[in-house]
């Protein structure tokens, strides 16, 4: 056989299992405001400019975070991507005054080969 | 190798965004099985022999440029020249690469170029595609064990990996294909007990000394989904040379992703079988010639010269300068044009993903079609 015996899955998609990626939370880009309203239910609270500079400089929205939940087999995202989100960002800690951020990005091409 | 029509299975949009993959509609159709691919054994042994082959053959090319300093050609900046022989002495790994091949089932596979650096198309052709095969062909096979090499593959990687086992995996999260192909391999690094944490690609921080992500915890390893050539080329490129950051490709890699590779290997194994003939002069070919950009990606600024018709794809690349390669067409089924790519993971072949165009050009949006052999 040339195939993988198995192919299972822990982080993506709905067959996860318990105690991955606890530390994520993550939260839906959107090109414009509209789309993120569209999913988010028309809440303007829950859609805000994106803030870190690559994401900012092309006037993109932010959804709200959302995280993990346990279920009987395992945990997932307690939100799969909709069409409209074009990615995600994921959070973090706060940032220390002495550290320079977005040296890195400024290309800004899909990466795709 | 035969195109076979299909009748789509019922609700797959749902059974395949159930595995991550949420992109399959993009620019269009992408999934796509209405469609499949039908090899025989034998062919499939031919494609895993070519791709082994010229896997090895691309090795012995690095080795050639590092011991003959020969970067000019390549338009690699200076400073990262020492970057590129350290990482490739101490033997620093490579993850992955897919090479595309042009082939219809007869005769030798053609190299058209290596994806080294950043392929894509990963997750449907590891993940979607067998859980396709489950379902409309249980009892064949395919060409495809990419899931369990990944997974293989970081394993053999950890000693060369940081103690904690932390790696950070970045990408343009702007890209929902690329976090799409980033959140897959996150997932088999996880599977292989690293602790895989996301960052986007312009979250990474310098503190001075150091690179850190967006707790300004350190990055000992990063894994991106995000050109070599464009990190030396940005305001932190010149932090990588202090080489403080395992980098995944590794910097050697950058010679692979490079297209003046394809005439180097041309010098080195001139009338080689699964090689086409290419040239960084442009004078080489009289016809029928492919004009290809140093630096391209997604089939941008790719200009087929053949019977004295142009065909030319838009694109922002060719700055760094164009190589030369005789143009050997796609093959075409039901008047799709057809490219296989030939995932190489560590340095073994792992399987393939086919794509489908309207045109003789590959691009980003090329349609994916599964495939299975008897």
């Amino acid at each position: 056989m040339k195939k993988s015996a198995r192919v299972t899955l822990v982080l993506i998609g709905l067959a996860t299992l318990a105690g991955c990626g606890e530390d994520d939370q993550r939260r839906d880009v959107y090109a414009s405001r509209e789309d993120c309203l569209a999913d988010w239910g028309n809440k303007p609270e829950d859609c805000t400019p994106a803030t870190d500079q690559r994401h900012a400089s092309r006037g993109y929205y932010y959804g709200p975070y959302y995280g993990y939940h346990s279920t009987g087999s395992g945990s997932t995202w307690t939100r799969s991507s909709s069409s409209r989100s074009i990615g995600h960002s994921y959070s973090g800690g706060s940032h220390s005054s002495g550290t320079t951020r977005g040296g890195f990005g400024s290309s800004g091409r899909s990466s795709s080969g | 190798m035969q195109r076979e029509d299909r009748v789509p299975r019922v609700d797959w949009p749902r059974k395949v965004e159930e595995l991550g993959f949420y992109f399959h509609t993009m620019d269009g159709v992408y999934w796509d099985e209405r469609a499949c691919y039908r090899f025989s054994a034998e062919e499939v042994d031919r494609l895993e022999a070519a791709t082994g082959e010229l896997q090895s053959r691309c090795i012995d090319a690095v080795g050639r440029v590092i011991e003959r300093g020969d970067y000019e050609r390549f338009h690699i900046p200076e400073a990262f020249h020492a970057l590129i022989e350290r990482s490739w002495n101490d033997d620093e790994k490579s993850l992955y690469g897919r090479f595309d091949l042009s082939w219809d089932g007869t005769g030798e596979p053609k190299m058209l170029e290596y994806n080294a650096d950043t392929p894509t198309a990963l997750l449907e052709a590891s993940v979607v595609q067998w859980y396709w095969l489950q379902d409309v062909f249980p009892r064949h096979d395919q060409f495809n064990s990419i899931h369990e090499k990944l997974i293989d593959r970081w394993k053999d990687m950890r000693g060369q990996l940081p103690a904690s086992g932390r790696v950070h995996f970045s990408c343009d999260s702007g890209s929902a294909e690329d976090q799409g192909n980033l959140d897959y391999l996150r997932d088999t690094a996880t599977q292989a007990g690293l602790a895989a944490r996301p960052i986007d690609i312009g979250e990474i921080g310098w503190d001075g000394k150091r690179f850190v992500d967006e707790s300004d915890e350190p990055i000992q390893a990063l894994f991106k989904l995000y050109p070599w050539e464009w990190l030396v080329r940005e305001e932190f490129g010149p932090h990588l040379l202090a080489n403080q950051m395992r980098v995944i490709e590794p910097p050697w890699k950058m010679l692979l992703s490079n297209k003046a590779i394809l005439p180097v290997l041309w010098e080195m194994f001139p009338d080689h079988p699964n090689l086409l003939a290419a040239s960084f002069e442009p004078g080489k070919f009289a016809t029928d010639f492919v004009k290809k950009p140093i630096y391209s990606r997604e089939g941008a600024n790719v200009s087929i010269n053949s019977r004295g018709e142009i065909i030319e794809a838009p694109g922002e690349y060719g700055e760094e300068g164009f190589i030369w390669q005789a143009y050997h067409a796609l093959p075409t089924f039901s008047g799709n044009h057809t490219v296989i790519g030939s995932w190489i993971v560590g340095e073994e072949p792992a399987g393939i993903g086919i794509r489908e165009d309207d045109t003789p050009i590959t691009r980003n949006s090329s349609r994916f079609v599964p495939h299975y052999f008897v």
